[in-house]
């Protein structure tokens, strides 16, 4: 086989292998995920600086206290 | 994320605070914040927790098959009640800034000085 030719045979190999694999850039459904009208789940993470945060009290204390508006905005990461 | 942090002011006046979420841990997310300047919440999720229970995990979505989150975009109100929703078909479309505060606008979510 030349050479040209073993390279082009890696290429398909390659091509089916990825779309064999299951890794996709192709989005998931995400039909579990909070719909409106819904209560967004509670839950307690760490934020940039590594100090854990409720995100209901997080909520409850914007405004003065009084609650406030969020934006949630899940990102990929991987910057 | 750059139209989230060059609209904050935008944001702050309806009293909308910001929240971001991902897999990085805080480190990465603090080097990286501090680098491009954004200054609003960013939480860490590393283990995919809350990124499962939101049901939008990615598989092997990331660099080396990493399982990270799909972009997606929540308005909450006081009460922690969902009021809009975008889950994006692809990366390639990205909602700004101006998109959500069209969308606060017609839930009544206007600057405080516009209220009659």
């Amino acid at each position: 086989m030349t050479s040209k030719a073993r390279r082009k045979l890696a290429g398909t190999v390659a091509v089916a292998l990825l779309a064999l694999s299951g890794t996709s850039a192709q989005l998931p459904p995400s039909k579990g995920a909070p719909k409106v009208g819904e209560k967004a789940p509670d839950f307690t993470l760490p934020d940039s600086n590594g100090k854990p945060v409720k995100f209901s009290e997080f909520i409850a204390a914007g405004n003065g206290g009084k609650g406030s508006w969020v934006l949630l905005a899940f990102y990929r990461g991987y910057w | 994320m750059r139209s989230f942090q060059e609209n904050l002011d935008k944001f702050a006046a309806r009293g909308v605070r910001l929240v971001a979420l991902s897999v990085d841990t805080p480190e990465v997310t603090r080097a990286h914040i501090e680098k491009v300047g954004y200054t609003y919440t960013f939480l860490c999720d590393p283990q995919a927790e809350v990124i499962r229970r939101y049901d939008l995990l990615h598989p092997r979505g990331g660099p080396k098959n990493a399982d990270i989150a799909r972009p997606a975009e929540f308005l909450l109100d006081p009460t922690a009640t969902v009021r809009w929703v975008n889950l994006t078909e692809s990366y390639k479309v990205r909602v700004t800034a101006e998109d959500i505060l069209k969308v606060l606008d017609k839930l009544g979510v206007i600057p405080a000085d516009q209220k009659k």
